[in-house]
């Protein structure tokens, strides 16, 4: 009994020694005041940049179901083979700009593009013909199986089943429509993916990661044409070979951030085309990484210098920006990670020396 | 209609094995067992990283099985060495399986904070895909609806041999009267322990099946709503064999019931049904099966009132006619 007293206090003092240490060195972040960087940030999604950024692309997902639909008519209407159709992007992102953070860095916003954010909706107009979708009997039939309710989730579906019955009614065909939610319960993919393959549908339409795997797996051996929305990295989750060529019987529209028109942005936020770009990423997480490779290939496409720094957690900032600074970079990219995320804040307080 | 209600029958018997594991739990050791969901997902976790790895199939549902063993076995020791109510232990492993799970799922990848593991490339390595290189003639849904009779039945055989045996027994007895069992020498505490470790075993070994099977993926969530199947599953099943003394009848009446719900379901979700109200539904559906032996005893009552009151009747005819 003392003797497990005696290690019962030696770990409590190991702990609390371990909680002192990071709570120092936690406060070398919030003591560093040395001074403002005001660097204008450009992040990876608009949730970021609503707290640190001063301009970025988002993604509409009303117009990844266009994408989706344009695909889905190709290949009903024209035949095309699912395994040579690339994986798609939003063919239209939205901007929008953060005044707020723009004011407090004092970075002036140019007016073009201040206003073709003051434009806002850059929603695809699509005017759904409303005859071309019967409710039985069409010329085709389309399976959709979204995994859950949800507003962005419920864009993609609404776009798609607009442009669908645009493309069918141009071609004079109709389309018998099954709509489908598995109401959050994954166990519900697998019945719905099955059935769309015992009624023999032409094509399946998911939304969402495990929704496109389970039709991929229930059309294993039909090969029926699958098409997915919001699936960020579709080759990892198994569901294409590659982004150019997918190989098998599943292609689609990946919710991935417009990495290139980001990259693009910050040339023209600042301006000039002979712009240094610092590149901030999570080392540890692959999703951030992944960005950064996109966005070094733009860079290197468009001719722009540009500086990486990883940093192992979000208490590394300050370190980052200063040597990034030092560096002479013209402005900051970050991509969307969970770390990255979360630590947005943080992020604005080193920037503008708080 | 037919392919719907196919494909509901070879799922349900994939999760009849979750269903027969939660029946151990529920009414053999009378424990309300929430750990269920963490443990479904730490056996679909556990078979996709080993599979991903280049592990041997079954080896990797094997060692999914005694991965949920661990699991049941750490619910129940915070139940009956520390005294934590069992709802409370079922809660705290069930959200630690959480982390653990996307730890499992995030070796295979390398990538930390992976939720969710595809075997869609590896699909030839998993139980089915080796079966089906064995049986060239067969299609992958027939593979899937046959080893998962084949399985169903297979446990409820070693489940019946078991809860035979001096220790299946002081299982049994643990969960009918835990004082007596105290009383007449037996560790209950031990009972519990291994009751709770098969439990688990089970539905983590159907989560293994369900992710190489149907869904050939392991996701975070997957667990989600598997208690409700699982309980769903044994009280359809006890209502319909209610009359069953026999443990191995009382057993197979679970993977019936696993397999109408899985029907039932399937068939709601094509009867044109709005998606909203599915989950709505699906509570209906479970509501019925538990309200059907009452239901069944009023409507048998009544007839049986009705029959001795014409009797009756009939007999103070005959007693008037006969003066």
């Amino acid at each position: 009994m003392k003797n497990s007293r005696k290690v019962l206090s030696i770990i409590m003092a190991a702990l609390m020694l371990v909680s002192t240490l990071a709570f120092a060195s936690c406060g070398d972040t919030a003591g560093n005041t040395d001074g403002a960087y005001n660097l204008p940030i450009v992040c990876g999604e608009t949730g970021m940049n609503d707290v640190c950024g001063v301009a970025t692309y988002g993604v509409n997902y009303y117009n990844l179901g266009v994408a989706a639909g344009n695909m889905a008519a190709d290949i009903l209407l024209d035949g095309a083979d699912v395994s040579a159709m690339p994986v798609q992007l939003d063919p239209s992102p939205a901007l929008s700009v953060n005044t707020k953070v723009a004011e407090e860095i004092g970075f002036t916003v140019p007016e073009e593009i201040a206003a073709q954010a003051g434009e806002g909706d850059t929603t695809i107009a699509v005017t759904p013909v409303a005859e071309a979708i019967v409710a039985e009997g069409g010329d085709f039939t389309v399976g959709i199986l979204q995994l859950v309710q949800h507003v962005a989730l419920d864009q993609s579906n609404k776009g798609f089943q607009d442009q669908l019955s645009v493309r069918m009614s141009e071609a004079g065909k109709t389309v018998t429509i099954l709509d489908q939610n598995a109401s959050g319960d994954q166990a519900n993919n697998v019945t719905i993916s099955n059935t769309f393959v015992a009624q023999g549908v032409d094509l399946i339409y998911t939304i969402a990661t495990s929704s496109a795997q389970a039709a991929a797996a229930a059309t294993e051996e039909t090969k029926t044409p699958v098409l997915f929305c919001a699936v960020t990295d579709p080759v990892s989750a198994g569901l294409v070979d590659s982004m150019e060529v997918p190989g098998g019987n599943v292609s689609g529209v990946s919710d991935i951030n417009p990495v290139a028109d980001q990259i693009d942005l910050i040339a023209k936020l600042l301006g000039k085309e002979d712009v240094k770009i610092g590149l901030l990423f999570t080392s540890a997480e692959t999703n951030s990484v992944f960005q950064i490779g996109l966005a070094k290939a733009q860079c290197e496409a468009k001719g722009y210098e540009f500086v990486e720094k990883g940093i192992g957690d979000i208490n590394d900032v300050t370190a980052a920006f200063t040597s990034l600074a030092a560096s002479g970079v013209d402005a900051i990219y970050i991509p969307t990670d969970n770390i990255l995320a979360n630590g947005a804040a943080n992020i604005h307080s080193v920037n503008i020396g708080g | 209609m037919f392919g719907t209600i196919i494909s509901g029958i070879s799922e349900g018997f994939v999760w009849a094995i979750l269903a027969l594991g939660v029946y151990i739990s529920f009414r053999l050791l009378d424990f309300a067992d929430l750990s269920c969901e963490g443990s479904i997902t730490l056996g679909a976790s556990l078979a996709a990283m080993l599979i991903y790895k280049g592990v041997n199939p079954f080896l990797a549902t094997l060692l999914a099985f005694c991965g949920g063993c661990i699991a049941g076995s750490v619910t129940a020791i915070l139940t009956t060495k520390l005294k934590i109510p069992p709802i409370l232990s079922g809660i705290l492993t069930m959200i630690s399986l959480y982390s653990i799970n996307i730890h499992i799922m995030s070796h295979a990848t390398g990538v930390s904070g992976t939720a969710n593991l595809s075997l869609l490339t590896v699909r030839n390595n998993t139980i089915y895909g080796y079966i089906k290189s064995l049986i060239p003639g067969m299609g992958k849904d027939d593979i899937i609806l046959l080893s998962g009779i084949v399985f169903a039945v297979a446990i409820i055989g070693i489940l019946y041999w078991f809860f035979g045996t001096e220790m299946g027994c002081t299982i049994r007895a643990t969960g009918s009267n835990e004082k007596m069992c105290r009383a007449q020498g037996i560790n209950t505490d031990t009972a519990k322990i291994i009751g709770l470790a098969i439990s688990n075993g089970l539905i983590a070994l159907s989560g293994a099946m369900i992710c190489q099977g149907q869904r050939l993926a392991s996701e975070v969530n997957m667990g989600v709503g598997a208690i409700v199947i699982g309980l769903a599953s044994i009280i359809i099943g006890e209502t319909i064999f209610m009359k069953a003394k026999n443990f191995a009848l009382r057993l197979l009446g679970i993977v019936v019931g696993s397999v109408i719900y899985r029907v039932v379901v399937s068939v709601v979700i094509f009867s044109g049904m709005p998606p909203a109200d599915l989950k709505l539904m699906t509570a209906v559906i479970v509501l019925v099966a538990l309200s059907l032996p009452i239901l069944k005893n009023a409507v048998f009552a009544s007839a049986k009132k009705r029959k001795l009151k014409e009797e009756d009747k009939e007999e103070t005819k005959e007693v008037a006619e006969n003066g």
